[in-house]
């Protein structure tokens, strides 16, 4: 993965005294910390509060953030590194009454229990990928495959602009406009 | 926020502004709608390669809160000595090397008859200083030989790298004359 520009105009920002310049790289990149994380810590409670505490980490070490890898990948062995820990502390953890051992066979059943406790956020989930998709699927064919190759493919303007045999401006506005589309349904739907 | 800005703001989420770049985030750090755009533009890309967890929620208010008690971090700038570091070095490099060709090809070359003075070198100052006390005349010339002329140039080498810290036999070496040896 290459360093992006942008993630390092705003790491130089953070650097300087910007916080909020920090709260765009958590936007940006909160689901994909979070999704990383679940993958260690089966509970989406916890894994939400790891990713947090992995943001504050790396807002505190960014001092010494020197830039020789992107940010994303650094980002990543922070949030790696504080979900090992997280498992590592819950393991040594001893149990201290008979009210923990009852939560232990709770949670031995857990896979029941998780599902009640988030049905909203599982239906939201759901909801807005059907939605996406939905709204992808809407699209003129033009517009479909710009966002797509960028998207799903990765692929740059440039490359965009060769495959699809068209300016670089044209597929900027393809994506800008399919993305429009897309976020028109996808807004009411995250202010609920 | 027009339709012009939201579609630079596309291209900056897509890495895709490179001179325009630093105006967009300026625009949307000060910007709270755009700021909402730029979420759900990244959570339609999350969503379409497969990165969405499996429960949705924004946390980035609380972190934002929690950052909001730390200290503001003001990192250190690079010290401008630093940054001058490969400068000096290669302008000491580049001296040396001038100052090495400009007396290999004085030791090398007889010297032309009716030349005042051997032309001096003005490719840096320091190197001109060394060479202004080399300067010799025609008649000093006509009556040196290579070798005289090759030990005055290893004594005044030696003599500059002392003064400039440039490596080379180390100070306590006493320099050897090279003379000729006449059988009678």
């Amino acid at each position: 993965m290459g360093e992006s520009v942008t993630d390092k105009q705003l790491v130089e920002r953070v650097q300087h005294g910007d916080k909020k310049a920090f709260d765009l790289l958590v936007l940006k990149y909160q689901q994909r910390i979070i999704n990383l994380v679940s993958r260690f810590v089966y509970n989406p409670s916890d894994a939400q509060d790891i990713a947090q505490e992995a943001f504050i980490k790396a807002y505190r070490a960014l001092p010494n953030f020197r830039g020789e890898s992107a940010f994303y990948t650094w980002m990543y062995r922070i949030a790696v590194n504080t979900a090992k820990n997280h498992l590592a502390v819950k393991s040594r953890r001893p149990l201290e009454s008979a009210q923990d051992i009852d939560d232990v066979e709770q949670i031995e059943g857990d896979h029941t229990l998780r599902h009640q406790e988030t049905p909203e956020h599982l239906l939201l989930r759901d909801e807005i990928q059907g939605t996406i998709l939905n709204s992808i699927e809407a699209l003129p064919e033009d517009l479909k495959a710009a966002i797509t190759l960028r998207e799903v493919e990765g692929l740059s303007y440039e490359d965009i602009a060769i495959a699809m045999n068209c300016p670089i401006g044209t597929v900027r506005s393809r994506i800008f406009r399919a993305r429009e589309a897309i976020d028109k349904e996808l807004k009411p739907l995250l202010e609920q | 926020m027009n339709e012009q800005k939201r579609e630079q703001l596309s291209a900056l989420v897509d890495d895709e502004l490179i001179h325009e770049a630093s105006s967009a985030i300026d625009n949307l750090l000060e910007d709270d709608h755009a700021k909402e755009i730029w979420t759900r533009y990244h959570l339609i890309g999350d969503s379409l390669r497969g990165h969405l967890p499996e429960r949705y929620e924004n946390t980035a208010d609380k972190v934002s809160m929690a950052i909001a008690s730390e200290p503001t971090i003001l990192a250190p700038k690079k010290k401008s000595s630093d940054l001058m570091k490969p400068v000096v070095g290669f302008a000491i490099a580049a001296s040396v090397a001038a100052v090495a060709i400009f007396n290999v090809q004085q030791a090398n070359q007889a010297p032309t008859a009716g030349q005042p003075e051997i032309v001096q070198s003005s490719i840096a100052t320091n190197v001109a200083s060394i060479a202004s006390s080399q300067r010799v005349t025609q008649q000093d010339n006509q009556a040196q030989s290579p070798d005289t002329r090759l030990n005055r140039y290893l004594v005044n080498y030696n003599e500059y790298r002392v003064n400039t810290g440039v490596r080379g036999m180390p100070p306590h070496v006493r320099m050897v004359a090279n003379d000729t040896v006449t059988t009678k």
